[in-house]
């Protein structure tokens, strides 16, 4: 009895570091992704799921030139996450009792799945738009169910109260307009990058030379103008509107990261770990403005706009934890 | 260059005196109004090879002056007024890949004209041709993979292919159901020949500063038709 108690724990603790690799993985999967994107080279592999005629892992390293080196790492990290998750899946079906984990843990399965088709008919299908937006879509929404999933493994949660901290019940309205708005803002910056809008305003912090664009023919002049100077593409109105969404975005985001800081803040006994986490979140989301400022005044230097994006997915993620964090523990048990 | 700008200037004297009867053309210079930026070095160290074929370093090619102000790499096309039907020529055009840039940067081929992309790099390159009206395609072409040969069957306006391994390298191809374009070369200069007598509708593309049109008369001597790109003015 004794020994099977042990084995369990040790089985547990092994699944929980799991989790909290599959996270990390899925992080620098998103990262690489991003780094796809800011080079551009997103079809520098023709085919799929093979590379140039190679299976994934046969593929010379030699040949990993120019965006091949950026695609084929992505693909390669995208099957050990694939793998990851698997193996993760099935852990937790043998190990854990819980059956809502246990039906999120196939989820994970699932969407990490249908994510790396989508990732093979955006190959195929030579990068529409619609598909490439929900190809980065997916990959937050499968980092959302990965901290889940770690969150529901966590010794944290394991030894929490059911319905402990009332007074965290002020904070998960502004928890929740945090997370939607950060999901809907990496959306936006999706469609953004997907529509090549990236530098359709080429200014910070004006938009066109103007502090509120008036989105006339006048400032669309004066942008071209900007953009010839710059060596960018000449955008579109349409382009200079989803850029400004983003734009527009970030402050909503900004406005309510302020609401819920204010707010945890103000509490006495705010937990420690829901504090330091406040503090981490401002301090990521100032980053992330900083970041975005200087995406623009790099004209989309790779390495900075990709940052820009997995820092955007490190807050979502941290906005997500936040939301598990306030909530009461609903989910704890058995079923 | 000095050698087609007297070439140009030579039809004109000579359809000027009546010498050239055979048929009219258009001829004419693209020039750039404005200060223009200085082309940047283009990166391409991504692929020792690239950087191994190139003597000097390679420089962005969107618009190149020649101290004139003469735009090359304009291309020059009849929009209006051909009453023929055209056959695409035999001999393909062709593209070479040479230090990892495309060169020619622009070019013009007839619907159903083959176009031989050539690989002399030595590297791996991937062609991907983004058309509105063809088919859009993303072909693999290997070292080992000399010549790759396609065609565009139907008319279209100019259109990007590109290298997706080096993001860098772009050029563009306008497809016509007729002979009758130009590309302008390193003075600006550019000529139409073999077209009849009569009135045409002529368009000049470039690929950042878009496109221009002109009604132009042809008659037995040459016609002139010059063309001036602005520099886009701010809060106009």
């Amino acid at each position: 009895m004794g020994k099977n108690n042990y084995h369990k724990r040790t089985s547990i603790i092994w699944v929980r570091r799991l989790s909290k690799l599959l996270v990390l993985s899925t992080l620098l999967l998103i990262f690489a992704g991003a780094l796809v994107k800011s080079h551009e080279v997103g079809l520098s592999v023709p085919d799929w799921p093979t590379s140039y005629g190679y299976q994934m892992f046969a593929f010379p390293l030699s040949d990993m030139i120019g965006g091949i080196f950026y695609e084929h790492g992505h693909r390669m990290i995208a099957a050990i996450v694939g793998l990851l998750t698997l193996i993760l899946a099935f852990l937790i079906y043998h190990t854990d009792d819980q059956l809502w984990l246990k039906k999120t843990g196939f989820f994970a399965l699932g969407l990490v799945i249908v994510q790396g088709l989508f990732g093979g008919l955006t190959v195929l299908l030579l990068q529409p738009t619609p598909i490439s937006v929900i190809h980065a879509l997916f990959a937050q929404t499968f980092f959302m169910v990965t901290i889940l999933i770690a969150y529901g493994l966590s010794d944290e949660r394991a030894h929490r109260i059911p319905y402990d901290k009332v007074g965290h019940a002020g904070l998960k309205i502004p928890a929740y307009w945090v997370m939607g708005l950060v999901y809907i803002q990496l959306i936006i910056g999706a469609l953004m990058r997907h529509t090549q809008s990236g530098l359709a305003i080429p200014d910070f912090p004006l938009a066109g030379g103007y502090l509120l664009p008036p989105f006339n023919q006048t400032m669309l002049n004066t942008v071209h103008a900007m953009q010839f100077d710059l060596d960018v593409p000449f955008a579109s109105m349409s382009q200079v509107v989803v850029h400004f969404l983003h734009r527009f975005g970030g402050v909503s985001v900004a406005i309510a990261v302020g609401w819920l800081s204010w707010k945890i803040y103000q509490l006495k006994d705010s937990d420690n770990r829901i504090y330091r986490q406040t503090v981490l979140l401002d301090m990521l989301l100032l980053l992330q403005i900083t970041l975005g400022a200087f995406t623009i005044w790099s004209l989309k230097e790779p390495l900075i706009t990709s940052i820009h994006v997995v820092n955007g997915a490190t807050i979502l993620g941290l906005s997500m934890l936040m939301v598990l964090r306030i909530l009461p523990v609903r989910l704890q048990g058995k079923n | 260059m000095v050698v087609r700008k007297l070439l140009v200037q030579m039809i004109v004297l000579l359809s000027a005196v009546g010498i050239i009867y055979a048929g009219g053309s258009i001829t004419g210079t693209i020039t750039f109004e404005g200060k223009a930026p200085k082309m940047k070095p283009l990166k391409v160290d991504a692929d020792p090879i690239c950087v191994a074929n190139n003597e000097i370093a390679p420089k962005k090619e969107w618009l190149i002056l020649d101290e004139n102000k003469g735009v090359k790499n304009v291309l020059v096309f009849i929009t209006e007024g051909l009453n023929i039907d055209y056959s695409p020529p035999e001999e393909p055009m062709v593209i070479d890949q040479k230090g990892c840039i495309y060169s020619p940067h622009v070019v013009g081929i007839m619907a159903g004209q083959q176009l031989d992309i050539l690989n002399n790099d030595g590297t791996l390159h991937n062609i991907h041709a983004l058309p509105k009206v063809n088919k859009e395609f993303n072909k693999a072409q290997p070292r080992s993979k000399k010549k790759l040969s396609v065609k565009f069957e139907k008319p279209e306006a100019p259109f990007k292919i590109k290298c997706d391994v080096h993001p860098w390298m772009g050029a563009y191809i306008g497809v016509f159901d007729h002979p009758c374009f130009s590309v302008s070369g390193d003075d600006g200069t550019y000529i139409i020949s073999d077209l009849k007598p009569g009135e045409y509708v002529i368009e000049a593309w470039h690929e950042k500063l878009g496109s221009q049109t002109a009604n132009v008369t042809v008659s037995d001597s040459a016609a002139h038709q010059d063309f001036t790109f602005k520099k886009p003015s701010k809060k106009k």
